[in-house]
C-alpha cells in the first residue's frame, strides 16, 4: 500500500513537471518588468503624445482674393488656425495628440472631415466634375 | 493666342469700391475655356451641364478662339436643361453679354439657343438657392444645320430688371436642337457684370463686416477691434497639458515621475499675416515630489533671442539667472525662457516633516498657484529687432517647444524631454555618466542605456502618480505603450477601466 502511494505521488510529480516544461516550451514568457527602469525601449521611440499631419491645400487657380479662416479642429480642439486666399496652394504642417483619429477642415461654409491615419490631408479645392 | 482670363478685375479694388462708395463699378466676368481644365473654372463657381472643353488638337478647326472652346453633347433635345453654360453669381451692370458660338457642321434637323437669369432665393429648399430660371434671348441657328460652322458673336443687352440692384443673379445659356449629332462649341464669354460668388461654396458672396481693417471678418477675428492681433492659437489645444520630470538625472530615481508636475497652456496670439505677436503662457506647479529646489524654463527651437521684444512674469528669486534686456536668458543662441528658477517659490512644501507637495496622499494640500508668463514679439504691429516670428515656420519643429528644468540650483543641470536638445548653458559633462546615455552626436539625448527618459509632456492633464510609486505601477498600459513605441495604447494616460491602479495616483 505504502509503495503504491508512492508510486501515484511520484507518477504525479513527473506528470507535473512535464506539463510544467511543456508549457515553458510552448510559450515562453519574458520577465514581467516591474520598474520603468527595467523596459527595454526602441531607440527609436520618441516619448511623444503627438503627431504629425501635412497638410496640403490646393487652391483654385484664378479665384478671387477671398480670405477666409482656414481652421483644423477636432471636437472643438483648434489646432490650426491662418487666413487663407482660396487663390492659393499651401503646406503646413500640423500637431495633433496621437490619439486623434479624424480631424475637421473648416473654410468660411465649407468643411470636409479627413482621417490622420497615414499623417497627410490632401484639401483640394478644385472639384471634380463628372465626365462629359 | 488669347490672353489667359478668367478676369475678375481687380476684385480687392472691386470690394473696396463697393463697400466705401456703395456705387456700381465696371467691370467684367469672363469665360474663355484657356485654363484647359473644366473643373478649374468649376471651382471658380461656373457651371457646366454636359459641356466639356475641347482642345484644337481634339477638334481642330472647330476651337473658336485660343487654345480650348467648351463643346456641348449632340444637341437632340429641346430642353434647355440638357446642354448649358452657367455663371457664378453676379451683379449686373449695364452692358451687353457677349460670346462667340458655333456649330460642329455636325448633321441636325434645328439648333438653337437661349439665354436665361435666375436670382437668388435664400430660403429656396435645393441647395443652389437658384430661383426660376427666366428667358431673355433665343437665338436659332440658321439652316443648313448639317456643314454649318459659322461662328456667330451674340451680343444681348442685359436685361433692365437686373441692373443696378444689390440683388445677384445667374445667367444660363443653353442649347438645344433635334435630329441628328451636330454639337455646338462657345467661348468667350463676357458678362458686364461683377463677380459675386463665394468659392468653394459658391453662394453669393457676403460682404464682411471688419472693423479693425485687417481683412478678417469680425465673425472669424477673435482681436475684432485690433488691428495687429487675430488668432489665438493653443498648446494644448485643449484645456492644460503636464509636463512631468524626474530630478535625479543622471541617475535614475522612483520613476514617479512626479518630481516636478507642471501643467502648462501656450497662448500664440498671431497677426492676420501669421506673424506671432505675442505669447501668454499659463503654468501651475501643481505637485513637487522632491526635496531639490530645481527650475523650470524653456527654448523656442529656432527663435533667436532678439525677435523678443519682452518678457513680463518670470519668478526669478535666486540670483541665478542673467537675462538679457528684453527679458531672455543670457548668452543662450536660441530664445529661452526661464520661467521660475526654484518651483517651491510658487508651491511651497507641504512641512510637517514631508518632502514637497502633494505627492504624498497622507500630507495636507497645498493649493497650487498660476504664472502668467508672457512674451511680447511685435508691437503696433511692428517686430523686435531680429524679425517676425512665423507660427507656422515656428512649429514645423517637432521639438518648437523644449521645456527643461535645471535641478539643484545648478543652471547647467538640465533635464529636458527625451532627444530634445539642451540649451547652450547646459552642462554637457553630464552627459554619458550614471545612468544617462546622451549622445549629442548621434542625436540621442536625455535617455538611459535602455532609452527612458526622464520627462515627459502630456498632451493633457495629467493625474500623476504618488510619491514612490513607479509610473507603470500606477498607469498599468504605460508600459505597453513604451514597449510598443507607441502603437498601442497612446491613451494610457486616461482615466479609462482597467488602465489605472487608483490607489497609485493622487488624488487632492
Amino acid at each position: 500500500m505504502k509503495r503504491k502511494s508512492l508510486l501515484i505521488l511520484t507518477l504525479a510529480f513527473l506528470g507535473l513537471l512535464t506539463l510544467t516544461q511543456c508549457l515553458n516550451s510552448e510559450d515562453p514568457r519574458p520577465t514581467e518588468a516591474t520598474k520603468t527602469t527595467e523596459l527595454n525601449i526602441s531607440p527609436a521611440f520618441d516619448w511623444s503624445l503627438t503627431s504629425e499631419i501635412e497638410l496640403s491645400v490646393i487652391g483654385i487657380p484664378g479665384a478671387i482674393d477671398n480670405r477666409k479662416t482656414l481652421v483644423v479642429q477636432s471636437e472643438g480642439s483648434v489646432y490650426f488656425k491662418e487666413l487663407y486666399n482660396i487663390n492659393q496652394n499651401i503646406t503646413r504642417i500640423i500637431r495633433i495628440p496621437a490619439t486623434v483619429e479624424n480631424v475637421l477642415v473648416t473654410y468660411g461654409d465649407y468643411s470636409k472631415s479627413f482621417s490622420t491615419a497615414g499623417g497627410k490631408i490632401v484639401l483640394n479645392f478644385i472639384p471634380e466634375l463628372p465626365e462629359e | 493666342m488669347k490672353e489667359q482670363v478668367f478676369k475678375i478685375v481687380s476684385v480687392t479694388f472691386i470690394f473696396s469700391l463697393i463697400l466705401f462708395s456703395g456705387g456700381s463699378v465696371l467691370s467684367q466676368v469672363t469665360l474663355d475655356c484657356e485654363s484647359g481644365d473644366r473643373n478649374i473654372d468649376a471651382g471658380n463657381c461656373w457651371a457646366f451641364g454636359g459641356v466639356a472643353y475641347r482642345s484644337n488638337t481634339q477638334d481642330p478647326g472647330l476651337i473658336i478662339s485660343g487654345l480650348y472652346s467648351a463643346r456641348t453633347p449632340q444637341l437632340t433635345s429641346n430642353s434647355p436643361s440638357s446642354a448649358w453654360v452657367k455663371t457664378p453669381w453676379l451683379k449686373a451692370q449695364n452692358g451687353n453679354i457677349l460670346f462667340k458660338t458655333r456649330l460642329s457642321g455636325g448633321p441636325g434637323t434645328s439648333r438653337n439657343l437661349a439665354v436665361y437669369y435666375a436670382n437668388y432665393e435664400p430660403d429656396s429648399p435645393s441647395s443652389s438657392k437658384e430661383g426660376e430660371f427666366i428667358e431673355f434671348y433665343s437665338f436659332t441657328f440658321p439652316n443648313p444645320i448639317n456643314g454649318n460652322t459659322t461662328v456667330y458673336e451674340i451680343s444681348i443687352p442685359v436685361p433692365e430688371i437686373l441692373v443696378n440692384t444689390q440683388d445677384v443673379y445667374k445667367i444660363r445659356i443653353s442649347f438645344m436642337g433635334s435630329g441628328g449629332s451636330g454639337r455646338a462649341y462657345i467661348d468667350d464669354l463676357v458678362f458686364p457684370c461683377t463677380y459675386w460668388a463665394d468659392p468653394p461654396v459658391c453662394l453669393p458672396l457676403e460682404l464682411i463686416t471688419d472693423a479693425d481693417g485687417d481683412g478678417v471678418s469680425d465673425q472669424e477675428d477673435e482681436y475684432p477691434n485690433d488691428p495687429y492681433r487675430c488668432y489665438n492659437l493653443y498648446e494644448p489645444a485643449a484645456d492644460f497639458g503636464t509636463i512631468a520630470f524626474e530630478d535625479l538625472w543622471p541617475s535614475f530615481g522612483d520613476s514617479d515621475f512626479n518630481d516636478l508636475i507642471l501643467d502648462y497652456k501656450l497662448n500664440f496670439v498671431t497677426n492676420a499675416s501669421g506673424q506671432l505677436v505675442e505669447m501668454k503662457n499659463k503654468f501651475v506647479v501643481r505637485a513637487i515630489g522632491a526635496s531639490l529646489k530645481n527650475g523650470f524654463g524653456f527654448t523656442l527651437t529656432g527663435v533667436p533671442p532678439n525677435a523678443v521684444l519682452r518678457t513680463q512674469g518670470d519668478i526669478l528669486t535666486q540670483g541665478i539667472i542673467a537675462k538679457n534686456a528684453n527679458g531672455v536668458e543670457s548668452n543662450q543662441s536660441q530664445a529661452t525662457f526661464i520661467v521660475i528658477d526654484n518651483a517651491f517659490a510658487k508651491l511651497p512644501a507641504t512641512g510637517g516633516g514631508f518632502t514637497g507637495a502633494n505627492t504624498i496622499p497622507a500630507a495636507p494640500y497645498v493649493t497650487p498657484d498660476t504664472i502668467f508668463f508672457n512674451i511680447t514679439f511685435m508691437e503696433q504691429g511692428v517686430p523686435a529687432p531680429g524679425g517676425a516670428v512665423i507660427y507656422s515656420d515656428l512649429i514645423v519643429n517637432p521639438k518648437y517647444y523644449n521645456p527643461f528644468i535645471f535641478t539643484n540650483q545648478i543652471r547647467g543641470k538640465e533635464i529636458h524631454m527625451a532627444d530634445y536638445p539642451p540649451t547652450d548653458l547646459a552642462d554637457q559633462s553630464f552627459f554619458s555618466t550614471y545612468d544617462d546615455d546622451s549622445r549629442p552626436g548621434e542625436g540621442k539625448l536625455y535617455k538611459s542605456k535602455n532609452n527612458i527618459p526622464w520627462a515627459m509632456i502630456l498632451v493633457e492633464k495629467f493625474d500623476y502618480p504618488v510619491e514612490q510609486a513607479d509610473i507603470i505601477q500606477s498607469h498599468l498600459k504605460f508600459k505597453d505603450w513604451a514597449e510598443t513605441s507607441g502603437a498601442s495604447f497612446q491613451d494610457w494616460f486616461k482615466d479609462k477601466p482597467g488602465y489605472r491602479n487608483n490607489e497609485k495616483i493622487y488624488k487632492k
